[in-house]
């Protein structure tokens, strides 16, 4: 219930002693309070929601201030004259709240423009706010967690995260600043209760890991040093959850088995509810020990460190320490080490699990920041206005005797009132957007799951309503504390018409940051468009990818799991309505391997890695990969059989770049004249075909140099590696029926044991891997279209009270014989002339700002003068259309009329 | 004295109550126009107690057979004589009233 999360946040207000005493008491009589309220309707409800909220604000600001005003008295109600003071400070504030109230009362459209239009930008503020707050600056979960460091391995242009297993060792081993030092691997756990199996997302890891994180177990104990080791006892730690879940949270769940991938394990503790590990998923269920198998030849790098600081010693010392080991592993093992390397570095989690995600959360946050400014430009041409036509109310005031400090007092009274209203109201709009912005956000953002309306984000808009409030009440207050009565009553009660510099001003930078946030959309749909259009270099129109949710029960090796991919192609592949049917190791535009190679016969002719996939004889002609050279691959290219290989065109390219490459011979896995894992010696494989390139990587990169494999020859190999899991892809013949229904029919038929496939068509494969610059188009659009259309709102407004104050001036010039289309133009100009000089500011920006989305643009040039130009015409059209009406309206003054008495 | 204190003070005199008790007794007596919010009840009840007018009751005083842990509070005699105070102010103040209006009323 949303209303209960905010009443706790907001009690957050009250001081720690009160909040300790009678928080719950006062959390259930409000709940109580807002069920009886809902009761006699929806609106009194939303009411109540609020006013109880209010009285929070109310009461405990009022506590902090009596708690800070009698200092050490605090117990004894502070003095009495202090007492009345505050009092007496209250009173005027309520007077001066109760004052505004009935005012905006008098005034209700230009209290609704203004908290509506401040609301929308506040609100768009809080909804990124929430994002940036949960992804890039909350604080890992664990306690102490500032002692807490990741290592990364320096490989010249890049940091990697992941280490061989000896490296883990040799650092784990060998350094004295880390009270504990840990690595993990992550894997979707099989879980059988009963009848029903489920995945659940779990870490294998190695001994330090509670020590690291700082979580002891709720219940039961940790793994023990004796437990982390190959093959040893099967083991699990469990959490909070699923203790509750599957064991009812009985204290005897200790010691009890649970079934996991097929195996029986011991449970041996439970996490406490706080535990968490958002560099992987915020949800863990289950823990297993890694028993870290360390062979010196293993490269792989699939094992992240990270470390907690022994108490007394410093980044930089740990950070030395770290480094001081890069020369002697070297020399001991230099077949992990490649030239340009930098060696062991500290590394945060931002560094390594958040990256470029913040990168295009700033730049958003950013761009919601310019629609407040703009939002703020519109209110303050609101009350510019405002004040304009109430001169004549404030200094008669003012000539009553209202000091310059009530009247000034009174304007920021009413401009934080109102920016507090918006903010409440742009805290409910953040709410509603936060749900679509999570759909829409890119599925490696971290700690996605913690994304919500929290105390923070209130905080974050309490403060930016107050600031907004306060800024624009400067604004407006210091020219009506200027007035005096005198002058007003010199110009007439018409006022002047020569004092609209300052929202000419505000016009002109409204256009401008407009300016700025369009052109950045501008770019990353010009991105979008043009990856999509993209040829991947495969087809997509009526293929399906087919995967399994987690390993089928009774296919536990590499080569069980090989087995099943065969008879699936054979078999499977052969039902009705299914046309086509190929297995992989992954999907295309899905990471996969890459290896080192040479090439038989060029010594040490290693130049960098090369995507490996292993895939059935009719993955080619499925996915529609043409055929260039040589043949492909058959049923006959079997286990055992004469090794062959398939390259891409930018393989044979790079490495034959005059020759055919077929008949060639290559070693994958080879480097510097070692293979870099056992399973991969053997004589080299020759190339017998050559295919056109795909994008394996992305849409972004071009095609990379790719090895293909048949599937049968690759089984055992890399077992480890892979986790053994290959996906498929398939066509299902027309008039069929759903391809899910289909695949799940052949594959029931196959085995009934087989759990049911996940179906995904290939084109999502294709609109998956663009989620993150979707999100960030589509974000940027919609604050620069909401951006657009508060500038217009400005541009129209301004217009329209212009010509309502100068109508006496338009009357005297069509008396005197101007024509309609010269008083439009006059008119139409006074709104065109600031905008044009804030396009031409605002292209300045975009380019001066060019570097902060380049990195997020693709395709098109980050100072693109097309995407300005379109920009700057829409701009214009959009400030011609808002100008008509008040243009329009100008043309049908009445001379006669305007030169009446009012 | 603050409307609220006394509506507070006079709910209190009766007989002990705990705090939701409280705004359901202050509503009846001020036939529904003083709706105590939760901040405001629970800060006067904690002002009111380090003023010196209301206490809180300790474990065993606690009327019995009422279930839960809530805090139930009692009238002090200081509290007590700020209250007859203000009851006596607001008699004096409306037999002010009363004679004015009265006094107007026979001019007319």
């Amino acid at each position: 219930m949303i209303w209960k999360r905010l009443y706790r946040s907001a009690l957050w207000l009250m001081p720690a002693g009160l909040r300790r005493k009678h928080g719950l008491a006062m959390e259930a009589l409000y709940t109580h309070e807002l069920q009886r309220a809902y009761r006699a309707g929806r609106l009194r409800g939303m009411a109540s929601g609020w006013l109880g909220i209010w009285d929070v604000v109310r009461r405990g600001l009022y506590e902090r201030w009596r708690a800070r005003g009698s200092g050490a008295l605090a117990s004894t109600g502070g003095t009495p004259e202090r007492q009345s003071q505050l009092e007496g400070m209250m009173d005027t504030l309520r007077q001066d709240v109760a004052q505004v109230f009935r005012s905006l009362v008098r005034a209700p459209r230009f209290a609704a423009a203004v908290v509506l239009t401040l609301a929308l930008g506040i609100g768009a503020n809080s909804a990124i706010f929430s994002v940036v707050d949960a992804v890039v600056l909350q604080r890992l979960p664990f306690p102490e967690a500032d002692r807490v460091v990741h290592l990364a391995w320096d490989r010249g242009g890049w940091r990697q995260g992941g280490m061989s297993p000896v490296k883990f060792e040799y650092w784990h081993d060998n350094t004295r600043s880390f009270r504990g030092m840990a690595t993990w691997h992550s894997f979707l756990a099989r879980l059988d209760v009963g009848d029903s199996v489920t995945g659940v997302p779990a870490l294998r890891v190695s001994r330090d890991f509670l020590r690291v994180v700082g979580y002891e177990p709720r219940l039961g104990r940790g793994f023990t040093d004796a437990e982390d080791v190959p093959d040893g006892p099967r083991v699990a730690l469990i959490s909070h959850r699923l203790w509750e879940d599957r064991f009812g949270g009985a204290r005897d769940a200790v010691g009890s088995t649970l079934r996991i991938d097929e195996e029986s394990y011991t449970v041996v503790g439970v996490l406490p509810d706080a535990f968490a590990f958002p560099q992987v998923s915020e949800r863990i269920d289950v823990i297993v020990p890694l028993g870290l198998r360390v062979d010196p030849k293993d490269e792989g790098a699939n094992y992240p460190i990270i470390a907690r600081l022994r108490d007394g010693v410093d980044r930089d010392a740990a950070a030395a320490d770290v480094a001081r080991l890069d020369a002697s592993f070297a020399e001991q093992y230099p077949n992990q080490v490649y030239d340009h390397d930098g060696g062991m570095k500290l590394a945060t989690f931002e560094e390594l699990y958040v990256g470029d995600v913040a990168t295009a959360l700033w730049v958003v946050m950013g761009a919601v920041g310019l629609v407040l400014l703009i939002a703020c430009a519109n209110v303050a041409n609101l009350f510019l206005a405002r004040a304009v036509s109430r001169r004549g109310e404030v200094a008669l005031r003012a000539a009553l005797g209202a000091s310059r400090g009530r009247v000034v007092r009174f304007v920021l009274t009413e401009s934080v009132v109102l920016a507090l209203l918006a903010g409440g109201v742009g805290l409910l709009l953040a709410r509603w957007g936060l749900g679509a912005l999570v759909a829409l956000s890119p599925a490696e953002l971290p700690r996605m799951e913690s994304i919500g309306v929290d105390w923070r984000v209130v905080l974050f808009t309490f403060l930016a309503a107050l600031a907004t409030g306060l800024l624009f009440g400067a604004a407006a207050a210091l020219p009506a504390a200027r007035t005096r009565l005198s002058d007003v009553l010199k110009e007439g009660a018409r006022g002047s018409s020569g004092r609209g510099r300052g929202r000419q001003v505000l016009l002109a930078g409204q256009a401008a940051l407009s300016m700025v946030l369009l052109v950045g959309a501008g770019l990353l749909v010009a991105t979008l468009l043009s990856l999509r259009s993209v040829d991947p270099g495969f087809e997509v129109e009526g293929l399906v990818a087919v995967r399994f949710p987690f390993k089928p029960a009774g296919y536990g090796t590499a080569h069980a799991m090989w087995e099943l991919e065969r008879r699936m192609v054979e078999e499977a592949g052969r039902a009705p309505g299914i046309a086509a049917l190929a297995g992989a190791s992954n999907l295309p535009l899905e990471r996969g391997l890459n290896l080192p190679m040479s090439i038989g016969g060029r010594p040490d002719d290693f130049e960098g890695a090369v995507e490996w996939r292993a895939v059935t004889p009719g993955y080619f002609s499925t996915l529609g990969i043409e055929l260039l050279a040589g043949r492909s691959f058959s049923e006959a290219d079997e286990e055992g059989g004469l090794p062959v290989v398939i390259v891409n065109e930018a393989f044979a390219r790079r490495y034959f770049p005059d020759g055919s490459p077929l008949g060639q011979r290559v070693d994958i896995g080879r480097y510097r004249g070692a293979f870099i894992d056992p399973s991969l010696e053997g004589p080299g494989a020759e190339i017998v075909g050559v295919v056109a390139d795909v994008r394996e990587v992305s849409l972004r990169v071009e095609p990379r140099r790719t090895v293909y494999q048949p599937a049968a020859q690759a089984a055992t190999m890399l077992a480890d590696a892979l986790g053994g899991m290959p996906v498929f892809i398939a066509r299902t013949a027309p008039g069929g029926g759903s391809a899910e229904r289909v695949l799940r029919d052949a594959l029931r038929s196959l085995d009934p044991g087989l759990p049911v496939p996940e179906v995904l068509p290939l084109s999502g494969v294709v609109s998956e891997s663009l989620t993150r610059e979707r999100f960030g188009a589509t974000l940027l659009s919609t604050f620069a279209g909401l951006a657009l259309v508060l500038t217009a709102f400005g541009i129209y407004g301004v217009l329209a009270y212009t010509v309502r104050r100068r109508r006496q001036e338009i009357g005297i010039r069509m008396a005197l014989g101007a024509g309609g289309p010269a008083v439009s133009r006059m008119v139409a100009l006074q709104g065109l002339v600031p905008v044009a000089v804030g396009l031409m500011v605002g292209a300045g920006g975009s380019l001066a700002l060019s570097r902060l989305v380049a990195s997020m643009v693709w395709g098109v040039s980050p100072t693109d003068p097309a995407t300005i130009s379109v920009v700057a015409a829409l701009l214009l059209a959009v400030a011609l259309a808002a100008s008509w009406l008040p243009a329009r309206e100008a043309v049908r003054t009445d001379p006669v009329r305007s030169l009446g008495p009012e | 004295m603050k409307p609220h204190w006394f509506y507070i003070l006079l709910s209190v005199s009766a007989s002990p109550r705990y705090g939701s008790a409280i705004q359901d007794d202050v509503r009846a007596l001020s036939d529904g126009k003083v709706r105590l919010w939760p901040a405001t009840l629970y800060g006067s009840l904690e002002e009111l107690t380090s003023t010196g007018w209301l206490e809180e009751m300790e474990g065993d005083e606690r009327p019995r057979g009422i279930a839960g842990r809530e805090r139930f509070y009692r009238l002090t005699p200081r509290g007590r004589d700020a209250l007859e105070e203000e009851v006596a102010r607001m008699e004096a103040l409306a037999d002010t009233a009363r004679a004015r209006l009265g006094g107007r009323r026979a001019r007319a």
